[in-house]
């Protein structure tokens, strides 16, 4: 028997995501949409967040929006009484969204009409940062029932988003939760990310994050 | 657990090459894996064995090459591992890149 051959490959793991991801970019491109994925754990608050958000900047700004679970259109729901046109992806049991779902998922809307496209990535602070979908944007949020120091145990998730959310303030006054602390391990992990603090519930911070939103559609 | 999309990832990349190199048996694939890829290698050399069931690449063996991080400070030039997984230039302060510790590659593929 001959002996083995070596053959240098130098192949990135994720290159068939990547280019389906760069193909997502390019039809995100065309249409004029902007796109952001946005990532955190389960209960973190994204759906509330987006519900809100539809319903405050919906005037204003031409949403559309991906949700992605494991199971359930329970969040696609919530988010239709809003008026927003969304579609709903079940990975079953894919802990993550990936390139050639979104595309899939891109059928059914009109994205022509759309300035800007949530897709509400599958609850976990793992899997999800190291997809890329064509967005974007990452953002990345963090509840304050969680821990301060999620920024540092899941450095993936917050090194990739350009931007992040501290939500649930309003239960600041009930937790230990120290907000200032779980800022300084985000600004550790990712020195150049914009971070918000809001209460989608009172209302508090919120608008500093609408105008974030617009200026993004402004294309600023 | 993304570690068994990785893992069948790496199996396709082997066939693949195997394919183009006209060769009928991958004995070794070797990968770099990042201290800051997100990814547990020791779990992607579980679902690789669970998944490298083709004809080809059956009996294979997969080595995963770990590669630390490694920040650099683009003010000071200064290199450091990213300790706690902070960004911030143990000498001045300022946000520092990452050098190295995000790799997710097949490196190379050992076959008849």
């Amino acid at each position: 028997m001959n002996d083995p051959r070596v053959i240098t490959v130098k192949k990135d793991i994720l290159a068939k995501n990547d280019a389906l991801a760069a193909n997502n970019q390019l039809i995100f491109k065309e249409s004029g949409v902007i796109v952001v994925n946005l990532l955190s754990s389960p209960g973190a608050g994204k759906t509330t967040l987006l519900v809100k958000t539809l319903t405050d900047l919906k005037s204003e700004i031409k949403f559309a929006v991906i949700e992605g679970d494991q199971r359930t259109d329970n969040d696609a729901r919530r988010i239709m009484e809003t008026g927003v046109p969304v579609t709903q992806i079940n990975t079953q049991s894919a802990c993550h969204l990936d390139a050639g779902m979104t595309f899939q998922a891109l059928d059914t809307l009109d994205l022509g009409s759309v300035d800007m496209l949530f897709i509400e990535n599958v609850g976990n602070l793992v899997c999800p940062a190291s997809y890329d979908l064509g967005e974007q944007m990452k953002i990345t949020l963090l509840s304050v029932t969680e821990g301060e120091d999620k920024p540092v145990k899941y450095p993936k998730a917050f090194r990739v988003a350009d931007a992040m959310v501290l939500t649930k303030t309003d239960l600041l006054p009930y937790l230990d939760f120290d907000p200032d602390q779980a800022m300084e391990y985000a600004r550790k992990v990712n020195p150049a990310q914009k971070r918000f603090r809001l209460s989608a519930k009172s209302g508090a911070g919120l608008e500093e994050w609408y105008q974030f939103l617009r200026d993004l559609t402004n294309g600023s | 657990m993304h570690e068994m999309s990785i893992a069948m990832s790496i199996v396709e990349i082997a066939e693949e090459t195997a394919r183009e190199a006209n060769a009928d048996k991958v004995f070794k694939v070797n990968v770099d894996i990042g201290e800051l890829s997100g990814v547990m290698s020791d779990s992607v050399l579980f679902c690789y064995e669970a998944c490298a069931t083709s004809e080809i690449v059956a009996g294979s063996e997969l080595v995963v090459n770990s590669i630390e991080a490694v920040a650099s400070c683009p003010s000071c030039e200064n290199s450091f591992s990213p300790k706690d997984r902070y960004f911030l230039c143990p000498g001045c302060g300022g946000p520092a890149g990452l050098l190295q510790g995000e790799e997710l590659s097949v490196r190379s593929v050992e076959l008849s």
